[in-house]
């Protein structure tokens, strides 16, 4: 009920100042230049899909390899190390990660080629941003694998690449799925550490270097001084990007309840 | 707690044959090799921050204001706003939640649909990205109610960001009392309330109170939610109207807006990080213990 509510006043809100602007919205897009006052939201948007897909597609087969490390193929000790930093990666804020971007990552990129601010950072930070949650679902799901199988592949003296390969992971779609949405919903709504390295230039990306703008990072930038109809329509990118995360929360949701049935 | 070699329990990694088939040992070895690499780039990406605490910690650092646009002084009326806007978050926030936890965990069970519409819908609130917060706060607090940028909105807001997370966390630590007393208190005729008052609580009520501090190990880490509400004002704030920064968005801004101010960014990053992360080893250690004790109990 509580949280129904508290839903509705979220949607309500940018919905209310965005009102103003929704005859606009359908007909013109997002701020190229908001002077004369196009708004065109498509280059934002399709610059946080592929940012938030590749982050998302390079970070799944880490979290795996990370989580079978973690669960069969490390000593106690270690295991036990390994997911005590992967929980204290996790508790590591945005910002953190988006000035060791700046100041690492970015560098690093322009040495490659120029604009080091560019689509290829942004994805590295989410990556970073994303991978100890993913690693942690994955380890959960792992921990559920029952202890009869295990006996069972022992007794057929199996290895444990065939072990992972053959019978676990085959199980654990489900959760990798979950946790695969769930970073998706995380990555396309960061902002801070993606505002730091992506450069922020309202383009289309033709190429990886690219400088991006992702929609988070363009109401970032662009509240603070924003007026009227130009506000009305950042609040209507914001709702959105609510449905958006909404849509894939939920996807996820299925997800897990199917699992649990 | 994961135990890494905990196969069944009782069978070691040891009965697996070992490395027969090439792409066995292929996959172990690179799998040893990616997790060297992982403690390498850690280290290797954490080091400046370390480097810039090392450097710029000191007394004066704690109780200065910054000055020259931050990139020398200290960060004193930071930390002040920092404490204030956690302080009213907290304040608005857990007086709501933790009675709402228990009244979820209690109420609305998960065989029910409403139960589980309940929760669902709190796993979405939690699930939205922080900016939505802000631009929420921003319209609500800001704006609608005229508070313009002050330490109360953002307070507010944080307030509206934590709390899905404390009423999970308290409905977790309640539900995981052992039934055993709800059954015992059955017996000894115990009207409802007095259970939940008198023995349920003072059960839960340390994972409780560890789970509060983990979400403010959470809102310390909040950037995009505060930098609409709360400000960028860089003074010591005199009331709880007055604009005010947080460490999370001085960072943002020293990195993002000042030239040069890279070192002082990393020195408020390192005080940042050194807060979050002793909160949340401190508290999610005492956490899983006291759940555990909760269930040794009996």
């Amino acid at each position: 009920m509580f949280a129904a509510v508290g839903f509705l006043f979220l949607e309500a809100f940018p919905a209310f100042t965005e009102l103003r602007a929704r005859l606009w919205s359908d007909a013109t897009w997002f701020p190229t230049s908001d002077q004369s006052g196009s708004f065109g939201l498509a280059p934002m948007v399709l610059a946080s899909l592929y940012a938030a897909l590749s982050a998302v597609l390079i970070a799944l087969p880490i979290a795996v390899a990370a989580a079978s490390f973690i669960r069969f193929y490390s000593s106690a000790i270690t295991g036990n190390f390994f997911s005590r930093m992967v929980e204290i990666a996790g508790a590591i804020p945005s910002v953190l990660i988006g000035l060791i971007g700046i100041t690492v990552i970015v560098p690093q990129v322009n040495s490659l080629s120029p604009p080091g601010a560019s689509l290829l950072s942004a994805i590295l930070v989410l990556v970073l941003m994303i991978l100890p949650t993913m690693i942690v679902i994955v380890l959960a799901g792992l921990e559920r694998v029952s202890s009869e199988l295990l006996t069972a592949a022992a007794a057929c003296n199996l290895t444990r690449f065939s072990l992972l390969r053959y019978l676990i992971l085959p199980q654990q779609i489900r959760t990798i799925a979950l946790a695969s949405t769930l970073s998706l919903a995380r990555a396309i709504g960061e902002t801070m550490a993606v505002v730091m390295v992506a450069g922020n230039v309202v383009q289309i990306p033709k190429s990886i270097f690219n400088s991006v703008r992702v929609l988070p990072a363009n109401i970032a930038l662009e509240m603070p001084y924003a007026l009227g109809l130009h506000r009305a329509a950042l609040f209507a990118s914001g709702v959105v990007m609510i449905l958006v995360v909404v849509a894939i929360l939920a996807l996820g949701h299925m997800f897990s309840f199917r699992g649990q049935r | 707690m994961i135990n890494g070699s905990n196969y069944a329990g009782c069978i070691s990694s040891r009965c697996f044959t070992k490395g027969v088939r090439f792409s066995d040992l292929a996959l172990r070895w690179s799998l040893y090799f990616l997790a060297a690499c992982c403690l390498l780039i850690s280290a290797f990406l954490f080091y400046p921050v370390l480097i810039a605490a090392i450097e710029t910690f000191s007394a004066s650092f704690f109780l200065s204001s910054p000055s020259r646009a931050g990139t020398s002084g200290g960060i004193f009326p930071i930390i002040v706003s920092t404490a204030w806007v956690i302080g009213i978050a907290l304040t608005v926030a857990v007086p709501i939640s933790v009675p709402a936890g228990i009244a979820l965990a209690l109420f609305l069970p998960d065989f029910a649909w409403y139960g589980r519409a309940c929760r669902a819908a709190l796993d979405l609130l939690s699930g939205i990205p922080s900016i939505l917060f802000g631009m929420f706060g921003n319209a609500l607090f800001c704006q609608w109610l005229g508070l313009g940028y002050s330490l109360l909105s953002g307070g507010l807001t944080l307030a509206c960001m934590i709390l899905p997370l404390i009423i999970r966390m308290t409905e977790d630590s309640f539900r995981s009392v052992p039934k055993i007393y709800l059954i015992q208190s059955e017996a000894l005729q115990l009207s409802k309330l007095t259970t939940v008052l008198k023995v349920l609580l003072p059960l839960s009520a340390p994972a409780i109170i560890a789970g509060i501090m983990l979400s403010v190990a959470r809102a310390l880490s909040e950037t995009a939610a505060l930098l609409f509400t709360a400000g960028y004002s860089s003074r010591l704030p005199r009331s709880i109207f007055d604009s005010g920064r947080v460490i999370s968005v001085h960072i943002y801004d020293l990195s993002m807006n000042v030239v040069g101010g890279e070192v002082m960014a990393y020195s408020s990053g390192a005080t940042l990080l050194l807060l979050v992360t002793s909160i949340s080893l401190v508290f999610g250690w005492m956490r899983n213990r006291m759940l555990a004790r909760i269930h040794d109990r009996q």
